[in-house]
């Protein structure tokens, strides 16, 4: 077991918490689109001096298959702990 | 500058978003709505293999500790429970999310390279192996036009590119199991065929983007293969992706209720999940009309969400009502509790019923 598994989720925070939480969510999103818009910047310098090919061009042909099992490791390393709140939240 | 004209050497067909195929559907129009689709996938299946069996058990763990009494709960009786339940709050919410983030960027993507995207459904029309028959002044029952299914901008009818949107969803929907036809190429390969051993025509009511009615022309490629479908766009695009795929499909825009073919018609009619979508008296019509263009020793196979048990199966019942009151089916709940197996049996000379799961197929013999 992880020490992420092992971590006593749902002991600390109030219910209250949740507008909180959404202030904290809104300051994620805005730093998540300066990192967009840098990202972006940065990609372009690189495609118009030929050191990269944008993924936007990559061409998919018919059997092009995702990739979901690292996807789905991913997804259930950030919200795996969700499935184990159960019937009843233990804020004591 | 369209993205078709960056790609214009490649030997790969770049499609209508110039971004290639996935499977048999248009890929996105960038890389980055491919992906965030791609992370929307992996959370609706997260819900889906582990919220889902976590929120069971949490309802579960209620009902034994008495807090539902009922073995037959109306639904209010078992939301009153349910509802406050952490675990399926959450899972709700995560269903709920997917399901609206998903619609919403498949139609910002393809809106980029909608024109495109019209053009080819007008391309195709005139084209074969197969034929298309539509109308644009086509007049929709009210219970259709009344809600945007499954919360489908535009619903089926009133988007052009619905048919686009709805192939993408579901791809998104079904966790990718359906890419290039698979679960559809199985699901035909096990239907029955009739007892005397002919199969000449057959028919798939309510085919929407015609994926079982291509995969019953592979099955039974000397046979003549018809899909009817009630929105517009859907049947354009089933038309046109049949036509890419060289697949020799008579397409027609029709009601399920009221069909144009003549009586006695067909071998093999498959109608998959259609009556959980129609309100019941147009359903049971629906299944006379099947009746009706039926030959006598023909099969019908539905395929559908299971009937109601008794005593029943709370938690189904409950998942099942969330769709109802959440993702706009609203005829969807009052069909599992029809009794279709009693209906189905006055009409038909026999009847097998084989549940799976969520799905139950109903094999009918005229």
């Amino acid at each position: 077991m992880s020490d992420r598994a092992k971590e006593p989720l749902g002991k600390f925070a109030p219910e209250n918490i949740n507008d909180h939480l959404l202030h904290v969510i809104f300051e994620l999103a805005a730093e998540l689109w300066v990192v967009k818009r840098r990202l972006a910047e940065i990609e372009e310098s690189a495609i118009q001096s030929g050191a990269i090919t944008s993924p936007d061009a990559k061409i998919r042909d018919e059997s092009f298959a995702f990739d979901n099992s690292g996807r789905d490791a991913f997804v259930e390393r950030i919200f795996g702990s969700l499935k184990d709140i159960g019937s009843k939240l233990d804020t004591q | 500058m369209s993205k078709q004209a960056v790609n214009s050497n490649s030997k790969i067909n770049s499609g209508p978003t110039g971004r290639g195929y996935i499977g048999t559907m248009a890929a996105m129009s960038s890389y980055d709505d491919e992906s965030y689709l791609d992370f929307i996938e992996g959370l609706r299946m997260f819900a889906l293999r582990s919220m889902n069996p976590s929120s069971a058990r949490a309802l579960k763990e209620e009902i034994n500790a008495g807090k539902i009494k009922s073995e037959n709960p109306s639904i209010a009786e078992t939301r009153a429970v349910a509802d406050p339940i952490p675990v399926i709050g959450i899972r709700n919410r995560m269903l709920h999310s997917t399901q609206g983030l998903n619609w919403g960027r498949i139609v910002d993507s393809y809106d980029q390279n909608r024109e495109a995207l019209e053009q080819e459904l007008t391309d195709a029309e005139k084209d074969g192996p197969g034929t298309l028959r539509w109308d644009p002044n086509f007049e929709y029952p009210s219970y259709f036009t009344a809600i945007p299914y499954h919360r489908q901008p535009g619903s089926y009818h009133a988007d052009p590119l619905g048919g686009h949107i709805y192939h993408y969803g579901t791809k998104v929907f079904h966790g990718g199991s359906n890419d290039k036809d698979e679960s559809k190429i199985e699901r035909i390969g096990m239907l029955p065929e009739p007892k005397d051993g002919v199969m000449n025509k057959f028919l798939d009511i309510a085919c929407a983007i015609g994926s079982g009615t291509v995969a019953a022309k592979l099955r039974w490629p000397k046979a003549e293969v018809y899909g009817i479908e009630l929105a517009g766009p859907l049947v354009r695009y089933a038309h046109m992706r049949a036509t890419r795929l060289n697949s020799e499909v008579h397409f027609s825009q029709q009601l399920a209720e009221k069909l144009d073919f003549a009586d006695n018609t067909f071998d093999l009619i498959y109608m998959s999940t259609l009556l959980h979508e129609m309100p019941l008296d147009e359903g049971r019509e629906a299944v006379r009309e099947a009746h009706r263009v039926l030959r006598p020793g023909g099969i019908l196979v539905i395929n559908d969400m299971v009937q109601a048990t008794v005593p029943l199966n709370i938690w189904s019942d409950y998942d099942r009502y969330f769709d109802h009151r959440f993702n706009n089916e609203p005829y969807a709940y009052n069909y599992v509790h029809s009794d279709l197996d009693s209906f189905l049996n006055k009409q038909f000379a026999s009847v097998e019923n084989l549940v799976q799961g969520k799905t139950s197929t109903w094999t009918c013999t005229k």
